[in-house]
């Protein structure tokens, strides 16, 4: 194996470090930024925008669709460095990382070609209407129904846990159309403008920092063109929609961020001593070995392998890294590490992460899903 | 990036399997007493394959890396990583494992890097591990040119030892949970032991993977150093899994469960220690 990047990859992360640094007084001036304990889980549709005009969306797409050409693993260093540097990246994930890759490999080419290229220049944001009341982590179970009657289904039901929805343009929804078929079939994929008339989003704030959303779904009627996928085939595309969005290198750099803050922190006030050092050199291990299992989810997404196990390990090991990192930061800046705001230590971002770390493992199907993912699919354990 | 491994490195490790294949580790006296698991006949096999001043060529970190699992696989004593890499047997502190005769020069951790040392031998010290750990004093010591260079060849080689030693564990233990029926059912049927064998299989990769960056092209000293620093923890981790799904059988000496177990913490109380003396 040789881990190194190579001088493109160099290049194209020192790139992302300035895009990044160009942006810094959009995030300084937002209130929600400061608060926001998990960068993934902020959202700034001025920095959306601004990804997009810079080209920094839909690196993996080919040209045409307004992409860079380039694989999933280059995306995935780079989103390493914009968790780095704290960019809120709700609309980005949601829009280029998990949904716009299921559509770049689902969906009609009428429907790519419509909304591809607007998400490449930040222009169109999707939020994603996976789990509801009834179906979180057992996404199986959901109940959103979908009528098809005629040229349009009628979807009537309920999402919850909805980032983003209140900023969207469109929604990516998990419907089920079928009531005779087995659980995980007879689910369908479809996509709508969110100011389809039936459409209500209510937000709600979390322990994050940010907010998320109910979405009502009343009498909405979607055409049968926006179908993703086959109509009962859903969960293919759902499936398929989750190895990408376990892959999660933008906590690693979050926490790489939070460890060379703290470090810094303990140095100026004298107060690194032996034990710190062992500590944070413990944690940058945990958090390399985090990366270099995302960097390699990515790469067998780019050739094409079998991923689901190694997404999941993906994502366990970014969630675990997280809560371990927060709960260290504090620990190691004693009563400075609950301070929050900008003026505190690491500009109180240990205690953002810690209340926020809770969700890691939660959020996006719970690590004991990735666990049954990686016994199952990767050890053989039945 | 690319995620697999290199031919001239994979080569030489199916070579060295081939060294260490039939050798099992010595039936160990009663636990409490010094013993020391070296085996000068087997590390005569490996060195004439080549394993040996490893330190010579940044080329050779690879192999270091291929050689140190496949060694950890066979839970071979930890004098084959000590001398290839270090060039004699490591000291550290006031220890050292495995010791030659009075005349062998041994590596003491210094500062960044080791020297080669002359050593009295004190008291030879009952040990958790076959490690043949001796309490010594220093009769003269002299730092080495490529002292740093030993000291990467040797973290590579331990974090290749780690990796080896946790995925034969954890595959020891796959193969356990799959045919012992408890509950009328394969343990591996049950979601708390999926769950635990998912958490050490998500260790034994993240192993591999930081071992290979720590010898990619390029990188910093901090990379071996942060490496070195989770690995060995994680590695117990997994040994820690083996114990607990195992169950009662494992505790039993003649089970061998423990082993990997007693190894994983031995590599991680001297990583420590060497990292401590060469910060």
């Amino acid at each position: 194996m040789d881990l190194g990047l190579t001088h493109p990859q160099r290049r194209l992360r020192e790139e992302a470090a300035s895009f990044c640094a160009s942006v810094r007084p959009l995030l300084e001036a937002d209130p929600e930024w400061q608060r926001q304990g998990m960068l993934s889980d902020g959202d700034s549709l001025a920095v959306n925008a601004a990804l997009g005009r810079e080209g920094w969306i839909g690196l993996s797409w080919p040209p045409e669709l307004g992409g860079r050409g380039l694989g999933r693993l280059d995306a995935t260093l780079v989103e390493e460095v914009f968790g780095y540097h704290w960019l809120p990246l709700s609309s980005y994930l949601l829009s280029y990382k998990t949904i716009g890759a299921a559509l770049e490999r689902y969906a009609t080419a009428e429907l790519r070609d419509r909304l591809l290229p607007p998400i490449a220049r930040g222009e169109l944001v999707f939020c994603q209407g996976f789990s509801e009341p009834g179906a979180g982590s057992d996404l199986g179970a959901l109940s959103t129904r979908a009528v098809r009657k005629g040229d349009v289904y009628v979807v009537d039901g309920q999402k919850i846990w909805t980032s983003s929805a209140q900023l969207a343009d469109w929604i990516y929804l998990a419907v089920r159309t079928s009531a005779t078929e087995p659980k995980h079939r007879g689910i369908s994929v479809l996509v709508a403008p969110m100011d389809t008339p039936g459409i209500e989003v209510r937000t709600f704030p979390t322990l994050g920092g940010g907010v998320l959303c109910e979405v009502f779904l009343d009498g909405v009627e979607v055409p049968v063109a926006n179908l993703v996928g086959e109509a009962n085939g859903g969960w293919t595309v759902l499936m398929h929609t989750l190895d990408f969005e376990r892959i999660t290198a933008e906590k690693v750099g979050g926490v790489s961020w939070l460890l060379d803050g703290v470090e810094r922190h303990l140095a100026e006030h004298g107060r690194l001593d032996r034990s710190s050092r062992e500590r944070l050199a413990a944690l940058r291990g945990e958090a390399a070995a985090a990366r270099l299992v995302s960097f390699r989810a990515a790469d067998a997404l780019d050739r094409g392998v079998p991923a689901s196990h190694l997404a999941a390990m993906a994502k366990l090991g970014g969630a675990r890294l997280v809560q371990r990192a927060a709960a260290a930061a504090v620990e190691l800046l004693g009563l400075d590490g609950l301070a929050e705001g900008p003026a505190a230590a690491v500009g109180g971002r240990a205690a953002g992460m810690l209340r926020a770390s809770v969700g890691s493992t939660i959020a996006g199907g719970a690590a004991e899903i990735q666990q049954l993912v990686i016994a199952r699919r990767g050890l053989g354990l039945r | 990036m690319r995620f697999s491994i290199a031919e001239e490195p994979a080569l030489f490790a199916i070579s060295l399997r081939g060294a260490l294949s039939g050798w099992e580790p010595p039936l160990e006296p009663t636990l409490a007493t010094w013993w020391d698991e070296h085996d000068e006949a087997l590390a005569g096999r490996v060195e004439a394959l080549g394993w040996g001043e490893l330190w010579l060529d940044a080329e050779l970190l690879p192999v270091c890396v291929a050689g140190g699992a496949e060694l950890g696989r066979a839970l071979a004593p930890l004098s084959l990583l000590d001398r290839a890499t270090l060039g004699g047997p490591l000291a550290v502190g006031e220890r050292v494992r495995h010791p030659g005769g009075p005349d062998d020069p041994v590596a003491l951790a210094t500062p960044g890097s080791v020297g080669l040392a002359r050593v009295e031998v004190v008291t030879r010290e009952p040990a958790l591990d076959g490690t043949g750990t001796c309490q010594m004093s220093v009769v003269s010591a002299e730092p080495v040119p490529d002292g740093a260079a030993r000291l990467h060849a040797w973290a590579a080689a331990t974090l290749g030892y780690l990796h080896g030693l946790a995925a034969r564990s954890l595959e020891a233990t796959v193969s356990h949970a799959a045919s012992r029926e408890q509950f009328g059912g394969p343990l591996a049927a049950l979601p708390a032991v999926q769950a635990r064998l998912a958490d050490a299989a998500l260790a034994v990769d993240g192993i591999e993977l930081v071992a290979w960056e720590s010898v990619s092209p390029g990188q910093p000293v901090t990379v071996w150093r942060d490496a070195l620093a989770w690995a060995p923890g994680a590695a117990c981790e997994v040994t820690a899994s083996a114990h607990q799904v195992h169950g009662a059988v494992g505790f039993a000496l003649e089970s061998g469960v423990h082993r990997a177990h007693r190894r994983a913490w031995s590599a991680r109380a001297w990583a420590a220690e060497v990292l401590r003396a060469t910060a």
